[in-house]
């Protein structure tokens, strides 16, 4: 079953075509990477998707129902939900905190007013599991802003998974990290797809993790998607080869 | 409406949107170029009202006291943003401290005029050669009236002009847009921020001894001027300096026609304009967005 | 330090002070703490928008005076054994102004924001002074009646405090519930609070109505103290001082805009009879805390408190 869909997808920032005619599937279960250089709308195409920017035209489905232009918060609701580039978190709060706002969400425990908010153990107990699961369990009661950068990344992808998502989208999720936790977060996704059945997209620049990870890899330049398919296609593709790889020596 | 009336409310509408142009661009311009809101920016149009006063009557010239409003007012800006608003950039917030720092100007220096000039008003008597006033046929027009719609053109044109085609104009939209980068150019940006502030205090300053003949000079008369400004400038979009025109230019005429039609409630009316311009167009009328802003 | 210490102190406090005014005989002394505890639960209610949800609104005298003329017209009217009931109709009507306000003025970002609070406030004056055939003008409403039983000084108080110790709970509670933990969230970061789920505009949106609606029990309530109110309460510099109070007593702690407005209250006492150039000291006052101790009164002593403990700053931002 087709779990995205993008229909001929486009949009423009002043004269910049930056989706153009996109069109995609992306099947329940799968592991995708989208691959591209710098400026080739790999971000945008993830704002279109979590409903932070509306395409111009063109359709986007989800589960087969059309989501195009639809808020955010709504987006999550269904299940779709992101991780930052540059990760989105409360800075202030402890590490615990930023997954309890997420499970208050989760749990529509958001509008008690006058109520402690010591009182759900539902919230409490799902904050619990994430920290165990994601190895944050040591560090809860420090605050955001005191992590380590790949820490704070890993924050932002268990913040994501509180939602318990259906479709999970990953921006850049090993930037600015040092190898050993370039290998960690490596571990980390393949692992939560698995043991979620999470059909999950990422965008990368690191190719060892694309081609080591990914199911299926689209190849996105200037706006348009050029290719799709399993690592060994990709890397045979002409069209790759001349736009891509030809100037980014792996 | 004979067309005699339509004609002098009309022109009256206009030197109004004129003088309220003068203190609402120079707000724009702070915000666009500094990204500060200057919430004194009344205020120095009222103590540029009290320097004209004050050099009108040790030279008892009508013109040193413009220039005078416009320099005092304007160094006195600098001073402010030098000392206390360059403080507080790049601080958590900042917008929200802006605005505090600013509307303790306003207590300051609403106190500082009422110590030095004293609580009572001032007044200030307009140039002898402008007091007259004009005939076009059946329709009587104030030559001052008229001088401060010539004035507030010749301003429009030369802020377009230094702002679009000269060097100057060009670094200070370049450091809006990007002043680190163009720190590294080698220009200085703070200079740049500081005149700025200054020219856009200096109008402020200006447009409150222009407008003194007309009005009255008194501590607080600041208030009233942000007010209005603040309309002009959220109806014209903030930062923007063509919206500010348009926008003055429409609360002058909206208030001189309303006068008109409710007396009572006329200075009611530009509030109302400005709430239902933001609840179609929330960043302002020349905004590009359409329709609502995501989150 | 004991948690449970830590978060009780400061009730004990209270109650220690304000309480023990009713034990205090001295109208001046009676006076000078209703204006505290009245424009307090004023500056708490404002903090849910500020320090909390990091609204600035420069507008919520509206509310104030809104609560200070529903009460006082109605009991002027009705006679004095209904000014209670007035006080309960002034936060329904807040209620229903600020879901009107709100959902104007919430959906514009920031400076706007604040400016079109500012705007309509200045409205809600201009519309008090002008309508005077309805409103009193210029001149307010006199001599407002009010029941027997809260007629005398002492009595008044009384009642004050407990309306206000029941309001500031309520307030409290809601720092500590799972709402207020979302208005901090988005204090810090609206675009995670959507991409978590969570509707950014409503959630404001009741911040903004619950703030109004406690501030227009604060106005009602001050309707009662000298038995006369007057379009000043609407005026901006109305607001601008609640807001100065917030900051200068801690926008980061839940009782600090309280320490604020004591602290105020008292050098206006004080000061505000010594000379007539009180704004200029306000003034001198908000620039010194914005500049040098954007913490407030409660960040100072807590920054001392961590270097006597040896633990750096326990600040609540870094």
């Amino acid at each position: 079953m087709t779990t995205l869909e993008l229909r001929r997808v486009n949009k423009h920032f002043g004269g910049l075509h930056v989706s153009k005619n996109i069109s995609l599937g992306i099947e329940q279960g799968e592991l995708t990477a989208i691959i591209g250089p710098n400026g080739a709308g790999k971000t945008t195409l993830f704002n279109e998707i979590t409903g932070y920017i509306t395409p111009d035209n063109g359709g986007i489905f989800f589960n087969g129902m059309e989501i195009t232009g639809a808020e955010p918060e709504s987006l999550v609701k269904m299940g779709i939900v992101r991780a930052f580039q540059v990760a989105s978190l409360f800075y202030d709060e402890t590490v615990y905190d930023n997954l309890y706002l997420a499970a208050l969400a989760y749990h529509g425990k958001n509008w008690n007013i006058f109520a402690d908010r010591k009182v759900f153990k539902d919230v409490e107990e799902h904050c619990r599991f994430i920290l165990d699961r994601l190895g944050l369990s040591g560090k809860e009661g420090l605050k955001a802003f005191e992590l380590s950068h790949g820490d704070q990344k890993v924050l932002d992808i268990a913040i994501a998974l509180t939602m318990k998502p259906k479709l999970l989208l990953l921006d850049e999720p090993t930037a600015g990290m040092s190898p050993d936790e370039r290998v960690k977060m490596t571990h980390l996704i393949r692992a939560i797809h698995e043991e979620f059945k999470l059909t999950t997209v990422f965008v990368e620049h690191d190719m060892d993790m694309v081609f080591g990870t990914a199911d299926i890899i689209r190849v996105l330049v200037q706006g348009e998607l050029i290719a799709e398919g399993n690592a060994r296609e990709i890397q045979e593709n002409p069209a790759v080869i001349e736009a891509y790889l030809g100037h980014e020596v792996l | 409406m004979s067309f005699e009336i339509f004609i002098s409310q009309f022109l009256g509408g206009l030197s109004v949107a004129m003088l309220l142009f003068l203190v609402a661009s120079g707000l724009t311009l702070i915000f666009g170029v500094a990204k500060v809101f200057n919430f004194a920016h009344g205020s120095f149009y009222m103590i540029g009202a009290y320097f004209s006063y004050q050099a009108i009557a040790l030279f008892d010239n009508f013109w040193i006291g413009a220039v005078a409003a416009a320099i005092g007012a304007g160094l006195v800006g600098m001073l402010l943003e030098i000392c206390f608003i360059r403080r507080i950039a790049g601080r958590e917030e900042e917008g929200a401290f802006q605005i505090l720092l600013t509307y303790a100007f306003i207590l300051i220096l609403d106190d500082a005029v009422k110590f030095i000039w004293g609580p009572a008003y001032k007044t200030i008597s307009k140039p002898e050669s402008l007091a007259g006033s004009l005939n076009f046929g059946t329709v009587t027009i104030p030559t001052y009236n008229m001088f401060i719609i010539f004035l507030g053109l010749v301003i429009v044109t030369s802020a377009w002009y230094v702002l679009s085609r000269t060097k100057t104009g060009k670094i200070i939209q370049a450091a809006s847009t990007d002043a680190q980068m163009v720190g590294m150019l080698g220009v200085n940006v703070s200079l740049v921020m500081s005149l700025v502030f200054g020219v856009a205090t200096a109008m402020g300053g200006l447009a409150g001894a222009m407008a003194a003949p007309l009005r009255t000079i008194a501590p607080g008369t600041g208030v009233e001027v942000i007010i209005d400004s603040l309309i002009v400038v959220v109806i014209g979009g903030l930062g923007n300096f063509w919206g500010a025109l348009f926008a003055a230019l429409l609360i002058g005429e909206v208030n001189a026609f309303g006068i008109l039609w409710m007396p009572q409630w006329a200075s009611l009316l530009s509030f109302a304009v400005m709430i239902v311009v933001l609840i179609f167009k929330p960043k302002g009328l020349f905004s590009r967005e359409k329709g609502r802003k995501k989150i | 330090m004991n948690n449970k210490l830590e978060t009780m102190a400061p009730w004990l406090a209270y109650f220690l002070i304000f309480g023990g005014m009713i034990f205090v005989r001295g109208e001046h002394s009676l006076h000078i703490a209703s204006q505290i505890i009245i424009l307090g639960l004023f500056a708490l209610s404002f903090n849910v928008l500020f320090g909390t949800t990091g609204l600035l609104s420069f507008g919520q005298a509206i509310f104030y005076g809104l609560g200070a003329y529903v009460t006082g017209m109605m009991a002027k009217s009705f006679g004095g054994d209904y000014f209670v009931w007035a006080l309960l109709v002034a936060p329904v009507a807040a209620i229903a102004l600020s879901v009107l306000l709100g959902a104007l003025s919430l959906r514009l970002s920031d400076v706007y924001f604040t400016m079109l609070t500012l705007a309509f406030a200045q409205l809600g004056w201009g519309i008090t002074v002008k309508w005077s055939s309805f409103t009193g003008g210029d001149d307010g409403i006199q001599a407002i009646p009010k029941p027997p039983l809260l007629a005398g000084g002492l009595n008044y108080y009384i009642f004050s405090f407990i309306v206000v110790t029941l309001c500031i709970y309520l307030l409290w509670r809601l720092d500590r519930s799972s709402f207020g933990a979302v208005l901090k969230g988005i204090r810090q970061n609206p675009t995670r609070i959507s991409f978590i789920g969570m509707n950014v505009f409503r959630h404001k949106l009741l911040a903004y109505v619950v703030s109004s609606c406690f501030t227009a029990i604060a106005g009602g309530l001050y309707a009662g103290i000298d038995k006369s109110i007057h379009p000043d309460m609407f005026v901006w510099t109305m607001s601008g001082s609640i807001i100065l109070m917030t900051i200068l007593g801690g926008m980061r702690s839940f009782f600090g805009p309280l320490i604020g407005v004591a602290v105020f209250v008292l050098l206006e006492d004080e000061i505000g009879r010594a000379t007539q150039y009180w704004s200029f000291v306000i003034g001198a006052i908000m620039i010194t805390v914005v500049l040098l101790f954007p913490k407030g009164i409660v960040g100072i002593s807590r920054h001392f408190a961590g270097l006597f403990a040896k633990k750096g700053g326990q600040l609540d931002n870094p």
